[in-house]
């Protein structure tokens, strides 16, 4: 059996998008009210004894010393301990995967996880784009996001003879699934050929081929996993989780057809859930880029190593298919706010275990289901989680 | 006490524009192409190609002095010698200087290396002449400057030693003479009258210093067999070397200002690289500058070892491996057409402690190379243990600068000032080190497995402050 020592009793996040309306502390309000108000049995906020708060790029947004307190006062929780989580782009994830220990050591029994980013507030060129820029001037000089993962969409089809055409089909895909979600940050359908045609962002890859900016909040509660029944007769447990990472330039990176890091979380969340990858049944991975969500199908042992091309082409991580990837729409639908991807990927595990995923449902067969982020300098850090309905 | 040349180097962008293309925009044309310099060369990043090129198989340890003649470096007050010196790994014992004020200051830098060999100050010294002079659009000099950079090696000849060339004599003639001036309000050169600077400058100054030079050794201009002038325009030299009764063919400084245009310090000292190239042992070369006024008149003789220089033909070399480019793209190069809007400032500025502790891995791509694995580990300022194995035990070791493409990616979608297309290279270098560098001089035809040169290149530039490293290129010859 898995870990099971901590449950997710409530999961709630916002509609993603360009939301200039809406403050950062007003978005995550919303994801913090949506997440209480789901508690089955009802929820006092005064049970939360400790919160973590992820942020991935606030010292990009005009944030600079975000910490904890600056939101959990606006949440209405003034007083109780509130970190701030930033570790890349698995922030939310690394918040959840604290505030599971936080809980599992015995010291908190109900803590809740925010994690929100503001990212429309500054123009592309200088907010994410503006990373070019940043950091080491030399060493990441003109490193953004797409110029790390590009080069290693280079490799794999040189190395795999992985096609442009099958980079599309995860686009098209998740942008299925994302009409089917009301919190994607788009709702329209495309085709193989819209992706192709699309404009040059980095070669290999189109605009298509890539998540977009994405305001966004998401926030889910945690409790020690004997406590559950209180709150739902319906929890998820956490069945394992893991985190690796690699090294910190990609030039000293090894291997560029994969992530490391992601293998070595997923081995650790494997181990720790007692399961195998053919017990997923549905898995939220972290699609920043359509080359990411098909190295993330070999990283992940859903298919052999090189193999990433043609289980998108088979339809295999389809809805319908053997393990459907990206329910919600994935990064490149729903959106990619940093700091809430990897809750919001939490959050809907959370209901497609309960069942309550309405036309985007999968199957479940073994009742697990996966979160997965990757990404940060030199994408080397990762974290996997999986979740469970079985106690 | 004689005083050889050892080696030498030569350094030409890879960017052409014809007279052609720039004069139809205005008024005028004229015959050839000028090179331009990239986006991201000046004459410090020129300096240290001929510099790297001038050291290959150099005992860098006995290079005891670097003196860079230029009327464009890109700072007023910070030395571009030290910037070179610290790229091309010399000793930090190294005599340094940087000699400006006109077009002739690389010979004022000869002379002084010349002095200082002699005077028993050094064995062994460098110098390199270069120039990227912007003219403003409209004017003559907007068709005249060229870019490039030249250098000598020069040595204390023993008995034992092969030399290209030897030194003989030089000597120098001046007035204060108005040709041409710039300012750094706008970084211009400007230029007055050009029938007048031809009659009075150039021509006159050339004839009376070479004629004093000759009378003064009783000896004439049939005892040269090769001239390098100054190259201003491809008609001035052709003038004077009439006027002093020698053939046309003798003199090959307008062979070079038709395919490069006025490179201004690199002139003399290209022309110079040029005729060795060519000349034979025994045969007798003159090179005289112009620059405000000062004419500066050396005699150099070929020896046995000038063999070197025909077979390394880098000259010839360079002037084959171009590139042309439109106008606007040539005003682009030289900052004349300048995007608009926002820059976003550098997140750790370009003069930052940070950098001043990396200045040697940045400069010279030095490394830590682990002594239990031997891996590499780059930057040695961050890896104090070894990434790879964790040792502690390091040797300094300095990066290969040649390798195979890896893998890229070509980003179209950059803020100002990041040019797009953008190629980002993952370059496995000769020795083994993965390197990512930035692309210069590469179109979209880039391929996995392809040969990557590093070239030091500009990689920006923060409140006025430049920051140098390198790119990867593809193999330029």
């Amino acid at each position: 059996m898995g870990w099971n020592k901590v449950a997710v009793i409530g999961a709630g996040m916002i509609k993603f998008g360009e939301l200039f309306e809406k403050s950062y502390e007003a978005m995550a309000v919303e994801a913090y009210l949506n997440a209480i108000n789901s508690v089955d049995k009802g929820f006092n906020p005064k049970e939360i004894q400790a919160a973590w708060i992820g942020s991935g790029v606030g010292s990009l947004f005009g944030c600079e010393a975000l910490a904890g307190a600056s939101l959990i006062g606006n949440l209405g929780l003034v007083g109780i301990p509130a970190t701030r989580v930033e570790n890349g782009c698995p922030t939310g994830s690394d918040a959840v995967r604290n505030a599971c220990m936080g809980v599992a050591s015995g010291v908190y029994d109900v803590v809740l996880v925010v994690g929100c980013e503001k990212m429309k507030d500054k123009p592309s060129s200088e907010g994410m784009i503006g990373r070019s820029l940043q950091r080491h001037p030399i060493l990441n000089r003109a490193e953004t996001a797409i110029s790390m993962f590009a080069p290693q969409a280079t490799r794999h089809m040189y190395e795999y003879g992985t096609t442009k055409e099958q980079l599309a089909m995860v686009a098209v895909k998740n942008h299925h699934n994302g009409c089917l979600c009301k919190y994607a940050h788009f709702q329209n359908e495309i085709t193989v050929d819209d992706v192709l045609k699309s404009p040059w962002v980095t070669y290999p890859l189109n605009l298509l081929d890539c998540c977009p900016q994405t305001d966004g909040a998401a926030a889910v509660i945690l409790c020690n996993a004997e406590m559950a029944g209180k709150y739902t007769d319906k929890p998820a447990y956490v069945a394992g989780f893991g985190m690796g990472t690699d090294y910190q330039y990609q030039y000293e990176k090894e291997d560029f057809t994969g992530f490391v890091a992601t293998t070595r979380a997923a081995k650790q969340a494997y181990a720790m859930a007692g399961i195998t990858p053919l017990e997923v049944d549905v898995a939220e991975v972290h699609d920043c880029f359509t080359i990411t969500e098909i190295m993330t199908y070999e990283d992940l042992g859903f298919c052999e190593k090189g193999d990433g091309g043609k289980l998108i082409e088979g339809g295999h991580t389809q809805l319908t298919g053997r393990i459907p990837v990206n329910p919600s729409g994935g990064l490149i639908a729903k959106g990619h706010p940093l700091g809430a991807t990897g809750v919001a990927q939490i959050c809907e595990i959370f209901w497609q275990l309960r069942g309550e995923a309405g036309n985007r449902q999968v199957d479940l067969k073994h009742g697990f289901g996966l979160q997965h982020n990757v990404g940060g300098t030199g994408i080397a850090n990762s974290v996997v989680t999986i979740l469970t309905n079985k106690r | 006490m004689t005083v050889g040349i050892i080696d030498y180097g030569v350094y030409i962008p890879k960017y052409r524009i014809t007279r052609k293309a720039i004069g139809e925009n205005w008024s005028g044309g004229g015959k050839g192409e000028i090179s331009v310099a990239g986006p991201d060369e000046d004459v410090v990043t020129m300096s240290v190609e001929t510099g790297q090129d001038l050291l290959k198989g150099v005992d860098l340890q006995g290079v005891q002095a670097l003196f860079i003649g230029s009327a464009s470096f890109p700072y007023m007050d910070h030395s571009s010698s030290g910037i070179v010196r610290e790229a091309l790994g010399l000793n930090h014992k190294t005599e340094l200087a940087d000699y400006t004020g006109s077009a002739r200051a690389s010979l004022a830098a000869l002379k002084a290396c010349i002095n200082g060999i002699k005077a028993g100050k050094f064995d062994m010294g460098m110098v390199i002449g270069s120039d990227a002079r912007r003219a403003g659009p409209g004017s003559d000099g907007e068709k005249e400057f060229g870019a490039g950079a030249a250098g000598l090696l020069l040595k204390k000849i023993e008995e034992k030693d092969t030399i290209i060339a030897e030194i003989e004599e030089y000597s120098s003639y001046s007035t204060n003479f108005p040709e041409s001036w710039s300012n750094p309000d706008d970084g211009y050169v400007w230029e007055y009258e050009p029938r007048f600077i031809r009659k009075f400058g150039f021509e006159d100054h050339v004839v009376k210093a070479i004629n004093d030079f000759l009378n003064k050794r009783d000896t004439y201009v049939s005892s040269y067999d090769y001239f390098a002038f100054q190259g201003p325009n491809s008609r001035d030299p052709v003038t004077a070397a009439k006027r002093l009764g020698i053939a046309p063919n003798k003199v090959c400084t307008s062979v070079l200002v038709e395919a490069v245009g006025d490179i201004g310090n690199a002139s003399v000292l290209m022309g110079l690289n040029y005729i060795l190239e060519r000349a034979l042992p025994g045969q007798r070369i003159m090179i005289a500058s112009f620059g405000s006024g000062t004419v500066d008149v050396v005699s150099i003789k070929v020896s046995a070892g000038v063999n070197k220089a025909r077979e390394k033909a880098l000259t010839s070399k360079y002037l084959q491996s171009k590139k042309n480019l439109t106008y606007v793209q040539y005003l682009k190069y030289r900052e004349v057409l300048v995007e608009t809007g926002v820059e976003p400032s550098l997140g750790v500025p370009a003069m930052s402690p940070l950098l001043w502790r990396d200045s040697e891995a940045i400069h010279h791509l030095e490394g830590n190379k682990c002594i239990a694995c031997g891996y590499i580990n780059y930057p040695p300022s961050q890896k104090l243990i070894c990434i790879r194995c964790g040792g502690t035990n390091f040797d300094r070791v300095v990066l290969a600068k040649r390798g195979i493409l890896h893998t890229y990616a070509i980003n179209y979608y950059l803020p100002k000032p990041l040019e797009s297309p953008l190629p980002i290279l993952f370059v496995d270098l000769d020795d083994g080190t993965r390197m990512r560098v930035l692309g210069t001089e590469l179109a979209t035809d880039i391929k996995i497995g392809m040969t990557i040169e590093m070239v030091f290149r500009r990689i920006a530039t923060d409140r006025g402050f430049n920051l140098y490293g390198y790119k990867g290129r593809g193999e330029r010859f």
